[in-house]
C-alpha cells in the first residue's frame, strides 16, 4: 500500500478508484433493489385505492337511496363479510383480476398486517370500526374484520395495506 | 457596479453573496424539479411552482443582463474589440442563457411540459460558474502532488484544498441536512405514504455521498500527521469518533439490505439520524465541550458520584416506607429508582408518589435537596464553557497583538485570523474591535520595546526611532544621576567596558556643552 512518489498516479490509486466505483455500483444496486420493492408497494397501495373508490362510489349509490351492485355486499344486517369478501375478488367485483403484487399467489384481500409472516406483504386490509363509549378517545376503535362479520349500514371502515415489511399502512377510512 | 456585484478580485464587495445566493436558487430549482413529479405535492400547490418558476427565471435574467451590459468592465473581456459580443459567445453565458431561454421560448412556441422540464435541468449547468474557478484553483494548488495528495486535499482541510474543499464540505453538509429533514419527515405516516419511492431514491443518493466521502478520507488519511502507517494508520483513523460516525451514517443501509431476511431491522433507519453527527467536525463547539468535560472532569465526576448516592439513598428510603402502602408502585428498591429520579430532578410526572406521612417529609427534604445536588453539573459546565471560550478568545487577542508587532496583518495572518473567529463564533465587529485593541495596545507601546532585534533589523525605520529613544534615556540618566557617584562606577574596569566608558564620556562632555 506504500504509494511511489515519483509517480502522481499508481497501480494502488487505480485500484482505489475501482473499489470506490464498484462500492458505488453497490450502493445503487440496493438502491434499485429498494426501489423495486417500493414500487411493489406502491402496487398494493394502488389495490388499495380501488377498494377506496369502490367504496366512495358506494356512498354516492347509498345518498341516492341505491344499493351496491354487489348482491353479497348489501348493507341489509344479514349478510357477512366473507361473502361481500368472495364477492369483491368474484367476477362482478372491482378485485377482479388485481393481483398481490409481492407474490401473485397470495390473496389480495386479508384479515391483518403481520410482520412475523411475510406472506401478509401487499395484502389489503379491511378493519371494523367500534365505536368507544363515549368521551373516551379515540372516538371509533379499529379491529379485525371477522369472516361471519354482518354487514350493517354505515358501518366504519378502515383500509390498511401491508409495507414490504408488512407493516400496516392506513390508507381510508369508508361507510359501508 | 462591476466591482460591486461581479469582481472577484475585489476585497469586501458582494461577489462571493450574489454567487452564493445564483447557487442557492439552483439547488432550489432542481427541489422544485424534482417535487414537480410527485402530484400530491405538485397538485395542490400547482400556482407556487410557477410563481417560483418566473421568480427563478426573472433572477437569471437579471443576472445574465447585468453581466451583458457590465462585460467592458471584465477584465477578461475588457481588451476584447466588443467586449458584450465575446462575453454573449462565452460558455459561461451561453449556460446562462440555456437556463433561461427555454422559459421564453415556451411563451412563444408550443413545447411539451415533461421537454421543458428537462430543459429545466440546464439550470444545474449554471454552477459550473463557481465550479469551474475552483478546480482550476485546485489543479493549481496541487500541481506536482500525487493522486492520494489530491484526494487528501479534497477532503481534509489544509493549504492545498483552496475553494474546491470548501464547496465538498458544504455539499456534505448539505447532504446531512438533507438525509436528516428526510429521516424526520419519514416518521410522519402521511408524507412518507405518498412519498415513498422519494424517501428511497434521496437515501440512495445520499448513501452514495457518504460512502464516497468515507471511502475519499480512508484513502487518504495517510498523507495526515499521525495516520503516516499505510495499514496501522488506517486503521487507527477508522478507529477515531469522526470515522465510525460516518460509519454509522451508511451502515443501516447496508445491513438493512443484506440482514433484511434474517431479521425486522426497520429500526435501524433510526439510526441514520446520527448522520447529525458529521456536522461536528465542522464545527469548533464540540471540541470546546471535550476541553471544558476533560477540564472539569474531577468536580462532576463528585458531583455525579453524589448524585449516585442521593438516588440510591432515597431510592432505598422511598421503598423502606412506602413498600407496605403501595406495594404495586414501589415494588422494590430498583422501581423505587425511578421514582427518586423524577423526585430529584424536579421533573415530577406524579404517577408514582408517597402517601405515607413519613415518605411524604422525605419527598419535601429530598426534592429541595434535589434542586441543589442537580444543578451542580448543569452549572459546573456552563461556567467552564464560558471560561474556555474566554480562555480561547485571550488567545486570540494576543495572537493578535503578535501579528500587529510589525504594524500590519499580512495575508497569511488575516487567513488565520478569520480561521480562528469562524471558530470562536466571533462576529466580524468583534474581531476588529480586538484588532482595534492590539492596535492601540501596539501605539501605546510606541517605545518598540516589545519587538525582537530581529524584527529591528528587518524595519529600519522603527529600528531608528528606537535607537533615538536609547539615546533620549541615556541623556536622561546622565543629566539626573548622581554625577560623582556614578563616574566613579563606571570607572570600574570590572563593571564596564572601555566602549561603554567612551559612550559616557560622550554624554557627560554633551552635557556639560
Amino acid at each position: 500500500m506504500q504509494q511511489d512518489r515519483t509517480k502522481l498516479f499508481t497501480s494502488v490509486d487505480a485500484l482505489f478508484l475501482l473499489f470506490l466505483l464498484s462500492a458505488l455500483l453497490g450502493v445503487v444496486l440496493i438502491g434499485h433493489l429498494a426501489f423495486r420493492e417500493g414500487l411493489k408497494t406502491e402496487a398494493a397501495k394502488a389495490n388499495a385505492a380501488i377498494l377506496k373508490d369502490w367504496f366512495d362510489q358506494l356512498d354516492a349509490l347509498s345518498a341516492k337511496g341505491q344499493q351496491s351492485q354487489l348482491e353479497a355486499c348489501r348493507d341489509d344486517g344479514e349478510k357477512t363479510w366473507e361473502g361481500c369478501q368472495a364477492a369483491l375478488l368474484g367476477e362482478q367485483g372491482p378485485f377482479k383480476g388485481v393481483k398481490n403484487p409481492f407474490d401473485p399467489n397470495q390473496s389480495v384481500i386479508g384479515q391483518k398486517c403481520d410482520r412475523a409472516d411475510l406472506t401478509t406483504r401487499g395484502v389489503v386490509v379491511i378493519e371494523k370500526g367500534t365505536p368507544a363509549p363515549p368521551g373516551a378517545p379515540p372516538a371509533i376503535s379499529f379491529g379485525p374484520m371477522e369472516s361471519g362479520e354482518k354487514l350493517s349500514k354505515d358501518l366504519p371502515l378502515r383500509i390498511m395495506v401491508c409495507d414490504k415489511g408488512a407493516y400496516a399502512l392506513k390508507v381510508a377510512e369508508v361507510k359501508l | 457596479m462591476y466591482r460591486w456585484l461581479l469582481d472577484p478580485e475585489t476585497d469586501g464587495n458582494h461577489q462571493a453573496a450574489v454567487d452564493r445566493f445564483i447557487a442557492l436558487l439552483i439547488v432550489a430549482n432542481l427541489a422544485a424539479l424534482v417535487f414537480e413529479h410527485v402530484p400530491a405535492i405538485y397538485g395542490p400547490y400547482k400556482e407556487w411552482f410557477h410563481w417560483f418558476d418566473i421568480a427563478s427565471v426573472a433572477i437569471f435574467t437579471v443576472e445574465y443582463l447585468a453581466r451583458f451590459y457590465l462585460a467592458p468592465e471584465d477584465a477578461e473581456f475588457a481588451k476584447q474589440k466588443n467586449p458584450r459580443l465575446s462575453y454573449v459567445s462565452s460558455p459561461f453565458a451561453l449556460i446562462d442563457l440555456a437556463a433561461i431561454l427555454p422559459f421564453y421560448l415556451a411563451a412563444f412556441v408550443s413545447i411539451d411540459l415533461r421537454m421543458l422540464r428537462a430543459l429545466r435541468l440546464l439550470r444545474i449547468l449554471k454552477l459550473f460558474r463557481v465550479l469551474i474557478p475552483a478546480v482550476k484553483e485546485f489543479q493549481a494548488l496541487n500541481q506536482g502532488r500525487t493522486f492520494r495528495q489530491k484526494v487528501h486535499a479534497l477532503v481534509w482541510p489544509g493549504e492545498f484544498g483552496g475553494r474546491l474543499h470548501d464547496y465538498f464540505d458544504t455539499f456534505i453538509m448539505v447532504w446531512v441536512v438533507v438525509s436528516v429533514s428526510a429521516v424526520v419527515l419519514e416518521s410522519v405516516a402521511s408524507i412518507h405514504y405518498v412519498l415513498n419511492l422519494e424517501f428511497i431514491i434521496l437515501d440512495t443518493i445520499a448513501v452514495g455521498v457518504f460512502t464516497l466521502e468515507y471511502l475519499m478520507r480512508f484513502y487518504s488519511v495517510v498523507e495526515t500527521k499521525g495516520f503516516r502507517h499505510p495499514v496501522a494508520g488506517r486503521l487507527r483513523y477508522a478507529k477515531t469518533g469522526n470515522a465510525l460516525v460516518d460509519l454509522l451514517a451508511v451502515l443501516p443501509f447496508f445491513l438493512e439490505a443484506f440482514l433484511h431476511h434474517l431479521f425486522d431491522l426497520r429500526f435501524l433507519r433510526v439510526f441514520r439520524l446520527l448522520r447529525l453527527l458529521k456536522l461536528t467536525k465542522y464545527t469548533g463547539a464540540t471540541s470546546t465541550l471535550v476541553i471544558v468535560v476533560r477540564r472539569e472532569w474531577p468536580v462532576m465526576a463528585a458531583a455525579t458520584f453524589i448524585m449516585l448516592l442521593l438516588v440510591v439513598l432515597t431510592a432505598s428510603l422511598g421503598y423502606l416506607f412506602e413498600h407496605e402502602a403501595q406495594p404495586d408502585k414501589f415494588e422494590n428498591i430498583p422501581a423505587s429508582i425511578y421514582w427518586a429520579v423524577i423526585t430529584l430532578a424536579s421533573v415530577g410526572y406524579g404517577d408514582i408518589s408517597p402517601v405515607t406521612p413519613v415518605g411524604r417529609i422525605m419527598t419535601i427534604v429530598l426534592a429541595l435537596l434535589g434542586i441543589g445536588i442537580f444543578a451542580i453539573p448543569a452549572a459546573l459546565l456552563s461556567s467552564a464553557f464560558s471560561d474556555q471560550l474566554r480562555i480561547e478568545r485571550e488567545t486570540l487577542a494576543n495572537e493578535l497583538y503578535a501579528m500587529m508587532a510589525d504594524g500590519h496583518i499580512s495575508t497569511d495572518e488575516q487567513e488565520t485570523i478569520d480561521r480562528e473567529a469562524k471558530r470562536l463564533h466571533l462576529s466580524r465587529d468583534e474581531v476588529n474591535r480586538l484588532i482595534d485593541k492590539a492596535r492601540r495596545e501596539r501605539d501605546l507601546k510606541d517605545d518598540h520595546t516589545g519587538l525582537t532585534i530581529t524584527k529591528l533589523v528587518e524595519r529600519p525605520d522603527i529600528a531608528i526611532e528606537r535607537y533615538r529613544e536609547l539615546v533620549g534615556q541615556m541623556r536622561q540618566i546622565a543629566l539626573m544621576v548622581d554625577k560623582p557617584t556614578m563616574d566613579k562606577l563606571v570607572d570600574d574596569p570590572d563593571r564596564t567596558t572601555a566602549f561603554e566608558r567612551r559612550i559616557w564620556q560622550s554624554l557627560r562632555d554633551d552635557i556639560n556643552n
